[in-house]
């Protein structure tokens, strides 16, 4: 684990509170997350394997936190995704971890497109799964609704309007990484997704 | 003229987690891994399971459409991801995603390859090598190192034209 991922041994942190929402057509996935988010403390734990299922169910419940592998499923999990930044009527604005096996950079640009706060790969890393859901508590971005775009400020600072001219090297780096197609690290995406105040 | 709302919802993940009874994040990391570990016999039998099923596609390949069989495969090989770490072989996850990015750079090459049923066994062969790494000792890392050199020739890499253009 590195030291990045390692969260300070006086770092309180319990999920008895917190109801979660996991969507993911892979029973065996889900178990895994169900047991890391349940010795995490949460026990309000609601699952879909379907994206149909999960748009009712985001219609009707309010959950803190929705964790979902777009991967997975038999339709679009990113389309999902954007739909609630969109059209849930509870949960337009709670954040949402993408968990996924494996990641093209192009699918990366989708999870961003989407509205989804931060990108996890598997293999699941307890420490880091935690570390992520700190991340969004503590996520201060404002959230955008535009045309092209629902979802939470694509840039690491709210320095300025997205896009345009006054771009920093992290937006270039970010920019980089999407142009290609390549197989990104958990460190690429970090990069991508991550707000200033989570790298600290 | 485009319209922009800027939105700042209340952050109700963490009044929930402002309202959870104390407990150590390093407690939690611990429960979770335990958690994790009492799954591991039932991963190492899913990995066996799709280790399988994707060995089949090698053969399945000969007589099925050669697109819809590699997707096929990839769609195996990332349900592998992330099964390693629990079943106790970390480096099978490694050996998986490099099956996958192998997968997907035929699939954005869009023609039949003959290697495929070849690229599919030297990646199940190393994942099955990689359940025994007491048996394989320092080998892992070579057969790592192999399929590293094999994604890097069939993956899909930045900057190829770029590279040709110089």
């Amino acid at each position: 684990m590195s030291l990045a991922a390692a969260p300070s041994t006086k770092v309180q942190f319990n999920l008895d509170k917190t109801s979660i929402l996991l969507i993911d057509g892979d029973e065996l996935s889900m178990n895994l997350l169900s047991q890391i988010l349940s010795g995490f403390g949460a026990h309000d734990l609601a699952r879909s394997d379907k994206v149909e299922d999960s748009r009712a169910i985001l219609n009707d419940t309010k959950f803190h936190l929705i964790v979902l592998d777009p991967t997975s499923l038999a339709s679009d999990g990113y389309a999902l995704v954007e739909w609630t930044r969109r059209h849930s009527v509870q949960n337009r604005f709670t954040p949402v971890l993408i968990a996924t096996g494996h990641t093209q950079a192009s699918r990366i640009g989708a999870a961003r497109d989407s509205g989804a706060n931060f990108v996890v790969t598997k293999p699941f890393v307890p420490a880091v799964i935690l570390q992520r859901i700190r991340w969004m508590a503590r996520d201060a971005r404002h959230f955008v609704d535009c045309a092209a775009y629902a979802g939470p400020e694509r840039r690491f600072h709210s320095e300025g309007a997205p896009g345009g001219r006054g771009r920093r090297e992290e937006d270039r780096a970010a920019e980089a990484l999407f142009s290609s197609s390549r197989e990104l690290s958990q460190s690429d995406i970090d990069q991508i997704m991550s707000p200033a105040s989570g790298k600290k | 003229m485009s319209s922009r709302k800027y939105i700042s919802p209340p952050n109700l993940l963490a009044e929930a987690l402002d309202l959870a009874a104390p407990q150590l994040a390093e407690r939690a990391i611990s429960a979770a891994e335990e958690n994790l570990a009492a799954m591991a016999d039932t991963c190492r039998s899913r990995i066996e399971s799709l280790l399988h099923d994707i060995d089949a596609m090698t053969v399945a390949v000969q007589n099925d459409d050669f697109n819809a069989t590699v997707l096929k495969t990839y769609f195996l090989a990332v349900k592998l991801v992330g099964l390693g770490r629990p079943a106790g072989y970390p480096d099978l996850d490694v050996a998986a995603k490099s099956l996958c990015d192998v997968l997907d750079g035929l699939m954005v090459a869009g023609l039949p390859d003959v290697r495929f049923p070849t690229l599919v066994t030297v990646h199940t062969s190393a994942m099955r090598q990689l359940r025994e790494p007491a048996i394989l000792a320092e080998g892992a890392a070579d057969l790592l190192s192999g399929l590293r050199a094999l994604r890097s020739r069939f993956a899909v890499r930045p900057d190829e034209d770029s590279v040709l253009e110089v």
